[in-house]
């Protein structure tokens, strides 16, 4: 229980981190179109900066993304189960929950290898002299949230088997909050 | 098995999977990797892939819309501009014949010219709408149609969310296809309002209403129109006339507006700082599954490509001299009966990475498929068995506790003519690309 805090509190710090940096892409973005249009100086760079972190953004929130079951699915199979057997509905999400654990655990494995080689030859994003930065940064980042959706996924996965082993819901989701359109 | 009977298992494993309501990204990733890993033999190779796409296919600057597009879109919602589009709505238009309908026509025609993401949308125009169109003595189908219908504005005009994953996964530029997502945009509008006028042409009921509409509209003064639409105007202008002027890629119309929208909502001081964090972690989630998603579709395509099932149906269509029309045709009935049961991201997922090769081969513009593909779309949102946008009406009224006695089955009634309109415009749309293709 205490370890189940511990990773809730890390996703939840992970969550606030890229949070703010969606304040920082458009900071960087308007101090860019701001500075080109009014006194004809870009922000070097801003392409860069908005790619890192973006990349950065996705893989803090996934783990949160996942908690609060806002992936985005197509959840018509699993509604009409769930009207049937709320038991049969929430093991088939935990199968699904089971799958995401696997693949992001390869995935990790593999982002891993990149990482070494990031590493070792001090490979980097931009053009040296204008703007650059280093790539292992960003794909330690990549690596850490990987392992880290990879053990929520397997979390939620005992999570709906339990609960649909009590014939409860692990989740309630309001369906307007995942859709977008 | 043939490379090519591995890319069939693969779209048809790809199918099945997000029917089953497994995670989009989650579905494209697992069928990519092991259809590749089948394929070359060679799992590593397939891992690497994996770990390729993980890194590299979501650091691109283009993503950057989503995000902002998305952030824009809260704000806005918080500002209380879209109230305003409809308020400002029905006073230019509530004097017609069905005037409450077409209001919610154009207030969420407005309301998508400054939001990416639609399903906010319904939300708030069934909670607006739909009660007043009761009170007035609508037709509770022609009151919950309406509003289910005109959801479908939200994904055509320009800026939306699903436009950015139709260009990303065929290569084609966002801005582009927010230029030309305008005109089809009007054009549907317009087609919904024909189609409120039609329809309350037979209901006398609503004749009354309007004239009701047309005397309480006095206590909106001229100063309080312009204090709502300005701020709506100005946002419009900014982004879209931004991008169109080419002072703007598609990202940094996406900044700009979203500065705005945050702005006018502290400007309105309708933000306290817990609904602003709320307002990012929310676009927080909304970004790292939309991102997730099409990084994960750009390896299915590859892993398509490397099947060849893309080039064997060119090959197939050259050989038996199939016209674009037929192939369009039956592309747009693939579309049609995918939504019937999925929502528009996984449909968009489905058919398009399939598709948008034979297309281009044809010599077919992508645009101009993306715009008629965004239509199509949002007709299978709609349809039944499982259209998300009635099933949201539905929760909404429930939740309001104003749903007594409307069945979801209402709602598929009452929004099958805008259904029809809409096909109507796809149809135009395919006769005659320029509507698609004039703002580009």
């Amino acid at each position: 229980m205490a370890l189940t805090r511990w990773f809730n509190a890390l996703t939840r710090g992970m969550n606030a981190l890229g949070t703010c940096l969606v304040l920082f892409i458009m900071g960087v973005v308007l101090t860019d179109v701001v500075g080109r249009g009014l006194f004809n100086k870009p922000l070097t760079g801003t392409a860069e900066m908005v790619a890192m972190s973006i990349a950065v953004v996705v893989y803090l929130q996934f783990p949160s993304t996942l908690a609060a079951g806002r992936v985005i699915a197509a959840d018509g199979l699993v509604e009409w189960l769930g009207k049937r057997s709320v038991r049969a509905e929430q093991w088939l999400l935990s199968v699904h929950h089971l799958v995401g654990a696997g693949l992001f655990a390869v995935t990790a494995r593999y982002v891993w290898s990149l990482l070494v080689i990031a590493y070792d030859s001090g490979d980097y994003y931009g053009t040296p002299a204008m703007f650059s930065f280093p790539k292992w940064p960003i794909i330690s980042v990549v690596l850490l949230g990987c392992a880290i959706m990879s053990l929520q996924y397997l979390l939620m996965a005992l999570g709906f088997a339990r609960c649909g082993y009590q014939r409860r819901r692990l989740l309630e989701i309001d369906p307007s909050t995942k859709a977008i359109s | 098995m043939s490379p090519l009977e591995v890319g069939l298992i693969g779209f048809a494993a790809l199918t099945v999977l997000i029917y089953m309501g497994m995670h989009i990204s989650t579905s494209l990733l697992l069928v990519s990797f092991v259809g590749i890993g089948l394929l070359r033999d060679n799992w590593a190779l397939a891992g690497q892939m994996l770990g390729q796409t993980a890194t590299d296919a979501v650091t691109e600057y283009e993503f950057g819309t989503a995000p902002l597009f998305v952030l824009m879109g809260f704000m806005v919602m918080a500002a209380g501009i879209g109230r305003d589009s409809y308020v400002v709505a029905e006073r230019l238009f509530g004097r017609m014949r069905g005037g409450i309908g077409q209001a919610t026509v154009v207030g969420n025609a407005i309301f998508s010219a400054v939001t990416g993401v639609s399903i906010a949308a319904v939300v708030m125009f069934t909670r607006m709408a739909v009660p007043e169109m009761l009170r007035r003595g609508y037709p509770p189908r022609l009151a919950v149609g309406v509003v289910a219908g005109s959801a479908m504005l939200g994904m055509l005009i320009p800026p939306s969310v699903l436009m950015i994953i139709y260009a990303v996964i065929t290569e084609t530029s966002i801005g582009d296809m927010y230029n030309a997502g305008l005109l089809p945009g009007v054009i549907l509008s317009v087609a919904f309002m024909v189609t409120i006028w039609l329809v309350a042409g037979r209901h006398p009921g609503m004749q009354a209403a309007a004239e009701a509409v047309r005397r309480e509209s006095g206590d909106l003064g001229q100063a309080d129109l312009w204090r709502m639409l300005l701020p709506i105007g100005l946002l419009m202008l900014l982004v879209l006339g931004g991008m169109y002027a080419g002072w703007f890629t598609a990202t940094e119309a996406g900044a700009v507006g979203a500065a705005g929208a945050t702005l006018i909502a502290l400007a309105r001081r309708s933000l306290t700082l817990r609904s602003f964090w709320q307002i990012l972690i929310d676009t927080g989630y909304v970004t790292a599954s939309i991102v997730l998603i099409i990084a994960s579709a750009a390896m299915f395509t590859r892993f398509l490509a490397i099947t060849g099932l893309p080039s064997y149906m060119s090959q197939w269509i050259a050989a038996n001299q199939f016209t674009l029309l037929s192939v369009m045709l039956v592309y747009i009935l693939i579309v049609l009966v995918l939504g019937t049961a999925l929502d528009s991201v996984s449909t968009v997922l489905i058919a398009v990475p399939v598709f948008a090769p034979v297309f281009k081969d044809l010599g077919a513009d992508l645009v101009w498929v993306g715009i008629i593909t965004m239509i199509t779309v949002e007709v299978g949102i709609i349809t039944p068995p499982l259209g998300i946008s009635p099933f949201i009406v539905k929760s909404t009224l429930d939740a309001d506790g104003l749903g007594h006695g409307i069945t979801l089955n209402d709602i598929y009634r009452g929004a099958l003519p805008f259904a029809a309109a809409a096909l109507v415009v796809v149809g135009l749309i395919v006769a005659w690309p320029p509507l698609a293709l004039w703002f580009r």
